[in-house]
Formats: structure tokens, C-alpha cells, sequence
């Protein structure tokens, strides 16, 4: 077995991409780049690469994760070939070699931390008393409309730390479990429109506190 | 030239549309020039959605001809989706290019392509957000509105709207305009400067110079005003595909789009000669590329991309003389790493079949094939060359391998049709089920299955049928109720049909004259677009839009021409002899054949000499080819 951890960035026009159409990208790069990717076997060879949890569509990324596996082994220029076919927006930052039977990443990722950057205009003294109010309520309660559901969540469970910083707001979510809210939705909560956001961590929180994946 | 990009202002709006990326440009592959720095400038226009437009290959030839040129630029524009419309028109931003986001009337040229009758509400409603006036004669200056494409072969009902229709293929002429453009620009000229002049470059229909004169008919024609004006204007042709430009860093696109795949296009033409077709006609004559450069583009086009399939498109593309070899040759190049091949038209036999089975080795998905009519008489009427024979031994021969599902492509409507030769077609179709499932592997459970999709019949200009009006709505109500009946028992297979409205409209535009202007026109105003999308169309809009006119586009779609009579499109010539058309209208009704020309047998349709061409068939080296 020859199974990688990549961390890799995603910035610039690129985070509209949706999360699939962001693995299309992903996959036809490593095509390019010629390097000894496995296939799954059967009747519809895939790529053996598993991803961490989706990027949200609009939000960029400094550490998102994906395992690989190579058929063959790789030499230690692979990570430069690999970054000069990638998409502009789109950066490996870095690799580590995986052990056989290591956890998978969806399942161990359950915590992620977000900048979000507010305008210049942003009413703070609103904004504080909204982060206030949200922490002092046991619940907070959403409704999340798509073509075919509309549902009621409860998203206060899922936020472990909001904090403002200037025009910057830090937050720290809980995945899986609770259900989860969009930026878009925190800042309708909050009563503020966003500039931009990114992902900046994806972490294991365990018992011995948050280590990278 | 002004540099402004809107990106930040349509950036804003980004998070609250669906399928943002098709809005943001900045594809891997993507050509972006600085616009300061070139002499011309084009933007490329598909009046549907990026998911559409990116998977059609004029696009992609056009885009890359023009770029190619260091003095000129090229930019892509598609048709915004409701949500983004409706940000566009609340906050005042014009329609923008992908590239750099510049707003379509900062370009020199403004081009679209007409692919469907049905998008030309589109065309006008992104002119409208572009803030460009609609009517060719409310515009003073730049830019210079063109249009190409196959519906430009009667380009009548848009002809108030374009200023320049571009006939046949572009990636030639649109340099041509385009340097004509630098030089008018340099000397200071205005675009009426522009036409006077473009009446020299062959292909072009400039519709200005034309007076609108009714015939005894009562259809519209046009004349020339002056003796410098072209009485019929000839298409364009690339003589030579091999030395023409190919795409080989193809864009990539942003999100999936309809057919997700990397494009190979093998040949142009066609020399069947089905009767209905009007492809079959306006891309003649039949010119195939080298195998060997082929594969060396396959080549480059996968390095480039990385895409996991090679889609081969030509017309026919199990016609291509040399299929077998090519297959294998990029088979042998390419599936060690995963890279399939794809035929995305296959004729209906048993070879064929075998195609798809080389290139599908794995997945056993599903095959379509389009025997198009159900009865052998009215496959004689049509031209189109497929017995029963060729009919069982391809499905069988799809259902021995084990496919279990099939499409089967019909058309009701047809010239001649009775209602036995639609019977004709559900009976095709359960005899086809039947034996199915007496060849279908032991060892394969799943049932078959048979998918019936049964358009109506639009009659095109510039074929044998182009004299012949569409069946009215009630004759095809008929012959979907007749077909329905006849199906509804049988539970494995399926009956899709065409909306009988929407076929009526694509004909009348297909077929009507300037007068239709107008009409499209209001249809515009009414709130029309997307007149292909079943969620968008508004036939009560369309309705209105005719009687206010005082037209009424049954009568138009239905209406028959007889042999002399006038019609809207004669001024516009694709190479073919109208007589050989009249001609093949007559044996059509006799239903004798005409074989195909590609084997050497010149039918007389007169291409070849009209357009100082010849049928270009592909060899392979070693060869014994003459």
C-alpha cells in the first residue's frame, strides 16, 4: 500500500466550485500530471482517493484533506509535479505517508475553524450583543429551505466559539453529530453580510485535545 | 478600448445563485488576453446556459482560431440563469464575458451562435441585459452584432435583430471580419463603413443591403438593393480539415456540463442523404480527418486536460472510414491509464455495436439508436438507408452482450405518414423486446428495457422535405395518442414525446420569414426565454405574441411550398443544387433510394463543384486506397 494524507489549499475563484465539481478538477490534474494514481477495480475504475469533509461552495480552504493511494511508488519530486498542473487556486501545501488501516478521514475529522471577514461598515456593538445573546440561549433554531424539504435545525449545538476580532470573526464548529450551519446562515443569526470566508483548520478533537489529521 | 471589469460587483452576488461557477470564468486552459493590447475583439455568445454551451465544439473552434491570432481576442458569454437575471437587472450590471468580466458592448463584435430555433428569445433577452439595442437599425455605433451557426440558413426571422449572419463554418471568415474590423477601427471608420465593405468577404448575409419583398405567396423575400450586393450568398467551407485549427489545451469546464468529455471531431459531413436531415445536407461534403494526426491530437488534448473519456464526433461517426484502427490506435495510447473512448453516434447495425462494445469494455450502460421511422416503406420515403434486418441484428447483438437497455429514436410527422406507419413503430418496438429477450444472456436477471423517444417532425430549409409543412396539432395529437395506446400495456418500455407547441414554434421559425421579428419581438417583451426548458416556456405568451402580430405560427409550420415557389431562405445557399433537392423530394414520394455518395457514386447534389470541394475520405498509411 502506497496511501497518502494530503493537505491542500483552496483559494481565488476556484471555491465556487461545488464540492464535486472541485474532485473533477481534482482528479483531472493528477491525470495530467501522469503521476501512478490506483484505480478501485470492478466495472467502474475510480481514482482511490477519499476525501475529508466537503467544502462549502463560496468558502475557501487553507487545509482540506484527502487520502490517496498510488499504485507504485512515487518519487520525492511527486509533490512539485503535482502543483504544477494543479487549477490556479488550487495548492498542495503538503504530504504525509499513511499507514495501512489508519482512520479514514471523514470519520475522524469532528471539528473545523472558519475566518470570516466583515465589511468595513459592520455594525460591531450590534454584532457583539448578537454573539452574546447566541452563547446565553440553549438553542438556536434555523430553517433550511431546498427544493424538496424545508427543515427545522437546532445549530447551537454545533458552536463551540464565535469571537470578534476587529472586522474578523473567528468561529469553531463541531462536525457531525448536531447539525452544522452555513456561513450564510450564522450571519443571518448575527444580522451581518460577509466579505469573504475561509476554512482555516479541520482537527480530530479527542482526549488529548485537537490534533491535525 | 476600455478595460472595466464588473467581477467585484457580480462577485457580491455570487453566494446567492445556483451553480456560482459558471459565472466566475478562469477555466484551467482558459486564453485571457489584455483587451488594451489587442486590435479587435470578439465575444463568443451561446444563447443557453455555460452547463450547454460548454460542451458545444464550434465554441471551442472559434475560441481558439481567433486567440491563435496574437492581434485579436476572443471572450465567451452565456445566457444567465433566472436568479442571476434577475441580480443583473435590480442592480444595473450588464451582461459580462467570462474572461475578464467585461461587459458584452465594450467588444468590438458581439457573435452568437444559433444552434436551436428556441433560444432566439434568449438572444434578444441577452442583447437586452448586454444594454444593447435590440434592432440592428437602432444601432449607431459599436458593437457590430453577428450571428452563425446552422439555423442561419434562414436567417429571416432574426434578420431585423443581426447585423451580420455568418453562413457555414466560421473559424476562417471570423478572422476575416475581424481584421476587416482593425482596419475600419484604424482608419476611423464607422460601422456602416464596416458593412460596405464586408459585402467583399464571402459568407456573409448582411441583411441591410436587402430589400423585404413579398412574393405572390404572400411570403416575404429578399432582394439585393444594388448590383454589388450578392444576390445569393454561399456558405463557407474548410476544404482541408487536416489544416484547419483544432483545439488542443481545451478548456476545461468549471462545472459538468451535458457532455462532460474531451472533444475529437473526426469528421464534418455527411453523405447519406436522409431525407429529413438538415445536418446531412448544410455540412457537405463529407471531409474526414487523418487518423494519424488524430492520435496525435488525442495525444496532446489528454496531457492537456486529463479528462477521463475521448468523445469522437463527426455526424456518423461509425461511418468514419478508418473507425476500427482509430479506435484501437487510441485504445492502445490511452486505457492503460484509464482514459476511455466514447461514441456518442451510432448507426443502427450490427457494427456498431461492435464499436461500442470495443470502447465499452467495462460498463455495459446503455445504447441509442434512431431507426426513425417504424415501417420499411416510410424508412424508403425518409432515405434513410436501415432495413429490419439492420434494425434486429444491431439490438440483438446490443442485448447478446448484454446490455439491457435501449433507446430507440422515432419521428411522427413525417411527409407520407399514416397512422400504419406509426402503428408501425410500437410494433417495431415490442418485436425488437421479443427478441431481446430470447438472445439475452442466461446469467444477466435484470429485465429489458426499451426506451421509445418519438419527436415530431420539423421540416428544415435547405432539404429534400423543406417544401412539405409540419402535421398540425391535431394530426400529431392523433399519432402520440395512437402510439400511447398501443404502449400502454407494455410495461418495458417507455414512451417519451415532444411537446406538440414547442415543434409547431421550432417550425414556424424554422421555416417563416422576417414577418416573424415582430413576433419574437413582443415574445421577448412578454417575458419569453428558455423556450427550450419545459419550466420556461410559456405557450400562452408565445400565443398572444402571434395574434398581436396578426400571425399564426400553426399556418406558418404547416404551410406546403410548391416546386416555384418563393422561399424565405433562397437568398442563402449551403453548395446543394435546389433541383437535386426537388429531385430527391420526388423519389422520396416514390420511395426509391439514393445511395450513399462516400462510396463513389455521385448522386449530383452538386457541392463538390459548386463549392470547389471534394468528399475527403481518410487512409492509413499501407493503404491500398486509391
Amino acid at each position: 500500500m502506497n496511501k497518502w494524507r494530503l493537505s491542500l489549499s483552496i483559494s481565488g475563484k476556484i471555491v465556487y466550485l461545488s464540492h464535486l465539481d472541485l474532485l473533477a478538477s481534482f482528479e483531472r490534474a493528477l491525470r495530467r500530471s501522469g503521476l501512478p494514481v490506483a484505480y478501485s477495480l470492478g466495472f467502474n475504475p475510480h481514482m482511490l482517493i477519499s476525501w475529508g469533509p466537503a467544502h462549502p461552495v463560496g468558502v475557501g480552504g487553507d487545509n482540506e484533506y484527502c487520502d490517496l493511494v498510488f499504485a507504485e511508488p512515487v518519487d520525492e519530486q511527486w509533490q512539485q509535479q503535482l502543483n504544477a498542473v494543479l487549477p490556479d487556486g488550487l495548492h498542495l501545501n503538503s504530504a504525509r505517508p499513511l499507514l495501512d488501516g489508519a482512520t479514514s478521514l471523514m470519520a475522524a475529522i469532528n471539528y473545523a475553524q472558519y475566518l470570516i471577514e466583515l465589511p468595513d461598515n459592520v455594525n460591531t456593538t450590534a454584532l457583539d450583543v448578537a454573539i452574546e445573546q447566541l452563547f446565553k440561549s440553549d438553542s438556536c433554531v434555523i430553517e433550511r429551505i431546498s427544493p424538496k424539504a424545508r427543515k427545522r435545525l437546532d445549530i447551537r449545538g454545533a458552536i463551540d466559539m464565535l469571537k470578534r476580532d476587529g472586522k474578523l470573526l473567528c468561529l469553531s464548529c463541531r462536525l457531525g453529530g448536531t447539525p452544522t450551519p452555513k456561513i450564510s446562515e450564522l450571519a443571518e443569526i448575527l444580522g451581518v453580510t460577509v466579505c469573504s470566508a475561509r476554512r482555516t483548520g479541520l482537527f480530530i478533537d479527542g482526549n488529548n485535545g485537537k490534533i491535525l489529521p | 478600448m476600455l478595460t472595466i471589469s464588473i467581477w467585484p460587483q457580480i462577485k457580491k452576488n455570487l453566494p446567492d445563485v445556483q451553480k456560482p461557477a459558471q459565472y466566475i470564468g478562469g477555466e484551467f486552459n482558459q486564453i485571457s488576453k489584455d483587451a488594451a493590447k489587442v486590435s479587435a475583439s470578439m465575444v463568443f455568445c451561446f444563447p443557453d446556459t455555460y452547463e450547454i454551451g460548454m460542451s458545444h465544439l464550434g465554441l471551442r473552434i472559434i475560441y481558439e482560431a481567433i486567440n491563435a491570432e496574437e492581434d485579436l481576442l476572443c471572450e465567451r458569454a452565456f445566457a444567465p440563469q433566472a436568479d442571476m437575471e434577475a441580480k443583473l437587472r435590480q442592480q444595473h450590471l450588464p451582461l459580462f464575458s467570462l474572461e475578464n468580466h467585461r461587459p458584452l458592448k465594450e467588444f468590438d463584435i458581439v457573435g452568437f451562435t444559433l444552434q436551436y430555433e428556441m433560444s432566439y428569445s434568449n438572444v434578444l433577452n441577452m442583447l437586452e441585459l448586454a444594454e444593447i439595442p435590440l434592432i440592428a437599425a437602432d444601432r449607431m455605433g459599436w458593437p457590430l452584432v453577428i450571428a452563425g451557426g446552422p439555423c442561419v440558413y434562414n436567417p429571416e426571422p432574426l434578420s431585423d435583430f443581426i447585423d451580420v449572419f455568418v453562413i457555414g463554418e466560421g473559424e476562417q471568415v471570423s478572422i476575416e471580419l475581424m481584421r476587416l474590423v482593425k482596419e475600419i477601427k484604424n482608419e476611423g471608420g464607422d460601422k456602416q463603413e464596416l458593412l460596405n465593405r464586408a459585402l467583399k468577404i464571402d459568407g456573409l448575409y448582411i441583411p441591410c443591403f436587402y430589400k423585404k419583398v413579398a412574393a405572390k405567396t404572400g411570403v416575404i423575400i429578399r432582394e439585393p438593393e444594388s448590383g454589388q450586393v450578392p444576390a445569393v450568398v454561399k456558405k463557407r467551407l474548410c476544404v482541408d480539415l487536416d489544416k484547419t485549427v483544432f483545439p488542443l489545451k481545451a478548456l476545461l469546464p468549471n462545472i459538468q456540463t451535458v457532455h462532460d468529455r474531451l472533444m475529437l471531431e473526426i469528421m464534418r459531413g455527411c453523405g447519406r442523404g436522409c431525407r429529413f436531415c438538415q445536418a446531412g445536407i448544410i455540412y457537405r461534403p463529407i471531409r474526414e480527418r487523418d487518423p494519424d494526426l488524430l492520435r496525435e491530437q488525442a495525444r496532446q488534448l489528454v496531457a492537456a486536460t486529463g479528462y477521463e473519456d475521448i468523445g469522437l464526433l463527426s455526424l456518423s461517426s461509425a461511418d468514419y472510414s478508418c473507425i476500427s484502427e482509430l479506435i484501437d490506435m487510441l485504445m492502445a495510447d490511452h486505457s492503460c491509464r484509464n482514459v476511455g473512448v466514447a461514441l456518442p453516434s451510432l448507426r443502427v447495425d450490427a457494427f456498431s455495436v461492435d464499436l461500442a462494445a470495443k470502447v465499452q469494455q467495462v460498463r455495459k450502460s446503455g445504447l441509442t439508436f434512431a431507426p426513425e421511422a417504424g415501417s420499411q416503406q416510410l424508412r424508403n420515403i425518409i432515405n434513410k438507408g436501415v432495413s429490419e434486418e439492420n434494425i434486429f441484428a444491431a439490438t440483438e447483438a446490443a442485448f447478446s452482450q448484454g446490455y439491457t437497455a435501449i433507446k430507440l429514436y422515432f419521428m411522427i410527422g413525417l411527409p407520407y405518414e399514416s397512422n400504419e406507419d406509426v402503428v408501425a413503430i410500437a410494433d417495431l418496438a415490442q418485436r425488437v423486446l421479443l427478441a431481446g429477450r430470447k438472445v439475452k444472456p442466461a446469467e444477466i436477471r435484470k429485465p429489458l428495457k426499451l426506451t421509445l423517444g418519438v419527436a415530431s417532425f420539423v421540416p428544415k430549409p435547405h432539404t429534400p422535405f423543406q417544401w412539405h409543412g409540419a402535421n398540425n396539432e391535431e394530426v400529431l395529437k392523433e399519432k402520440q395518442e395512437l402510439l400511447k395506446k398501443q404502449l400502454r400495456p407494455i410495461k418495458s418500455i417507455t414512451l417519451n414525446y415532444h411537446d406538440i407547441t414547442t415543434s409547431l414554434l421550432e417550425a414556424a421559425f424554422a421555416r417563416g420569414d422576417s414577418r416573424l421579428g415582430k413576433v419574437l419581438l413582443r415574445a421577448h417583451d412578454k417575458g419569453c426565454r428558455f423556450d427550450g426548458w419545459k419550466e420556461y416556456f410559456r405557450a400562452d405568451l408565445w400565443a398572444q405574441a402571434f395574434v398581436e402580430e396578426g400571425l399564426d405560427y400553426r399556418n406558418i409550420a404547416t404551410q406546403t411550398f410548391a416546386c416555384d415557389d418563393a422561399l424565405p431562405w433562397q437568398h442563402i445557399s449551403c453548395g446543394i443544387d435546389s433541383d437535386w433537392l426537388w429531385q430527391e423530394n420526388l423519389k422520396a414520394a416514390s420511395g426509391q433510394p439514393t445511395v450513399d455518395c462516400r462510396n463513389g457514386d455521385c448522386n449530383g447534389c452538386g457541392v463538390c463543384a459548386n463549392l470547389a470541394s471534394a468528399n475527403v475520405l481518410a487512409t492509413r498509411a499501407g493503404d491500398d486506397h486509391e
